[in-house]
Parts: structure tokens; sequence; C-alpha cells
């Protein structure tokens, strides 16, 4: 199970049809409460997380998903669209496993989420977003 | 084919225009008052429009005024009708007209106006489309279906969004706009809106940078490009239905 965790509705909608189609079960959350409960709460797998979320903003929950023992290990892709050094930096620090900016091309997104839920896949190694 | 629009609340008067212009190679659309004049130019750009100063409704004035704030229609070019020659009303509008024609004009001196406004026109740049619906189509990977839920999702958020950026201008609340105008170039982005991407990044950055002497007028010009994205939207919607 994937969780997309952006307050862009669209945007949300448009990546969840994307990886519905290829076969992913996914579920939404449109703020950062929402968001932790969900990553808590239920079988994740992969977490995209919008960083400029509102109620806190991404990097808390990121901050939150990786202190916690219950989530640190689910690999988390942030998207941004806004290329902020400071918050790529933050978000690197932080143990996020791999970076795209918006809008997101989602033959990077297939690549990145291919190699992180199956890492010992042969394509696993050609992933083209910009890694951290 | 040239298209001229002729907005004047006087039948007769059109109906003099449209006796002088009206060729296989001119259509002559006519508009009784102001808000036909620009509903008819938002729907098609003309390649001029002949406005009479003074209508009921929307003075001319006022008709230009709205054209300039919207890219599709800022580059038309606009022919005042006054009654006599007046252009005191525009000193210090910054509203550009290209020529005015006092009443009565003869025939003649209509087509040479409308011949030079014609031939001064800059070269005018391709009306760029509100949202690029083949990278949209491309996005959705074909999926008419979606293609349409993302542009429905859109007119119902972008009023919210809207709404909350007028109240956060007018609070001066710069996180708040911040956030907002990130959103709204965020959903925009997806459906490659281009003009619509462009204007709340320009927001974003103001608030980004903490001054907002500009955000009231970067908000007016954020409010009339996702106008014209809703009508772009709207007709992409009606022809997928049908």
């Amino acid at each position: 199970m994937i969780l997309i965790a952006d307050d862009d509705r669209v945007f949300s909608r448009l990546l969840s049809a994307h990886l519905q189609r290829r076969g992913f079960r996914v579920v939404t959350a449109f703020d950062s409460m929402q968001a932790m409960m969900i990553a808590m709460h239920q079988p994740v797998e992969l977490i995209i997380l919008d960083i400029a979320m509102p109620g806190g903003g991404g990097i808390t929950v990121l901050e939150r998903l990786k202190g916690s023992l219950k989530t640190n290990l689910i690999p988390v892709i942030v998207v941004s669209a806004s290329a902020d050094e400071t918050v790529l930096e933050r978000a690197r620090t932080l143990g996020a496993e791999d970076y795209l900016s918006k809008p997101v091309d989602l033959v990077a997104l297939d690549k990145s989420v291919d190699e992180l839920l199956n890492p010992a896949a042969p394509d696993a190694h050609h992933a083209s977003g910009q890694h951290l | 084919m040239q298209t001229i629009v002729v907005a004047d609340d006087d039948r007769s008067v059109r109906l003099l225009i449209r006796t002088t212009l009206e060729s296989p190679d001119c259509r002559i659309l006519e508009a009784a008052d102001g808000a036909a004049a620009l509903s008819l130019c938002r729907e098609a750009p003309p390649d001029a429009l002949i406005l009479d100063r003074m209508m009921p409704g929307a003075t001319g004035v006022e008709v230009v005024r709205a054209l300039r704030q919207d890219p599709v229609t800022a580059g038309i070019p606009v022919i005042i009708v006054t009654i006599v020659d007046e252009e005191a009303p525009w000193e210090g509008t910054d509203l550009e007209v290209a020529a005015y024609l006092v009443k009565p004009f003869s025939p003649l001196e209509l087509r040479k106006t409308l011949a030079r406004v014609l031939l001064d026109r800059p070269a005018t740049p391709p009306v760029r489309p509100a949202f690029d619906a083949a990278s949209l189509m491309e996005r959705v990977e074909g999926d008419s279906g979606l293609a349409c839920e993302l542009a429905e999702m859109f007119l119902v958020e972008c009023h919210k969004r809207l709404s909350e950026l007028e109240r956060a201008v007018a609070e001066e609340d710069v996180a708040q706009i911040e956030q907002v105008a990130h959103l709204l170039k965020g959903s925009a982005g997806v459906l490659a809106a281009g003009a619509t991407m462009e204007a709340a990044r320009r927001m974003e950055t103001m608030a980004r940078a903490g001054d907002l002497s500009q955000a009231p007028q970067a908000f007016q010009e954020l409010r009339q490009t996702v106008a014209s994205l809703e009508r772009a939207l709207n007709l992409f919607l009606a022809e997928k239905a049908s």
C-alpha cells in the first residue's frame, strides 16, 4: 500500500490514478495529521510526501515518520514544487529516500517506486529521480 | 478572415458599421452592451473592437480595463467611438486605445481608421491557451475520464483557494498567501495551465520575500487567469461530454 500525502487534491488524484493503474493500493492524506495517522495504523509500504503541506508541513511529518520505530523503515519519496536546497538538505538529513520535483515525471516516479519497493529488481539501479 | 466586434447600444450605429465593414473577409459580431462585448472578446479574441464610449451597464473605460486585465484579451486593439472629441475620460487611466472615432463619422473615415489600426497592430503573439489539453491528456495517459475528473476538481478547488487568497491578501497574511498560492500553482501545473501557474508563482514569491506592495494587483491578475482557465476547462469538459 502506498500513501500519498499531499494537500493538492488534483495532483494527489493524478498520482493515485497512475499508481492504481499500475496495480498498487493507494491511500491519500490531505494534511499532516491524517498522513501520520495512516502511516501509524495502516500497512503502508511507501510514502509519497509533499514537503510543503500545511499543518506542520511535510518536513515535520518526515521528522516524525523517521523518528518513530513504527514508521522509520517505510521509504519516503519527497515531492516539492520548489527545489529549495535547504529543504532538500533537511529532507536528506532526516532520511528521505528519494526526491522528485513537481510537476512529477511519472516515468521517474515509477522507477523510484519500483526501486524502493523492490530493491533487488534488475532495473533498480537505474532510477532517474534525484536521489538523496 | 478578420473578426471585428462592434459594441454600441445604438442599433443603427451597429448597422452602419456592419454595412460599411462586412465582407467575405471581414466578419462583424455585434454587442449591445459592455458585458456582451467582453463575453464575445473572451470567447474568441477578435482582430479589433469598436467600442462606444458610453453604454448602459459598463462604460468603455470599464470594458477596456477588463480586457487589459485578462491575458487572453489584453492585446485586442480598441477603437473608441465618441460623440464629441473627448479624450479626457481616458487620461490618467493608463488604458491604451488604438484610435478614436468621433460621431458622426463617414464610412470612409471608419474604413481608414480600422485599416490603420489593423496595420499598426503589433504582431500579435499567439494567444496562449489557458491550459495545454494535449499535455494534460498525456499526463493522464489518455484517460479522458480522469482528465475530466481533474478538471472538475480544479473548478471546485479554485474558488475555495481564491477566496482564501483574497482574505489573506486583505489581512496581509504572508504565510497563508504563500501556502495557498503554492497550492494553486501545483494544481494548475497538473493541468498544464501555464499562465495560472506563473501568476500563482508570482504571488508565492512576493509572499516569500515578505513584500506585499504589489499583492492586490497580482491577486487580480491571478483571478483573471483562473477565470480564463475556468472557461477553457468548461469548454474542455463540454467537448469531452459530447
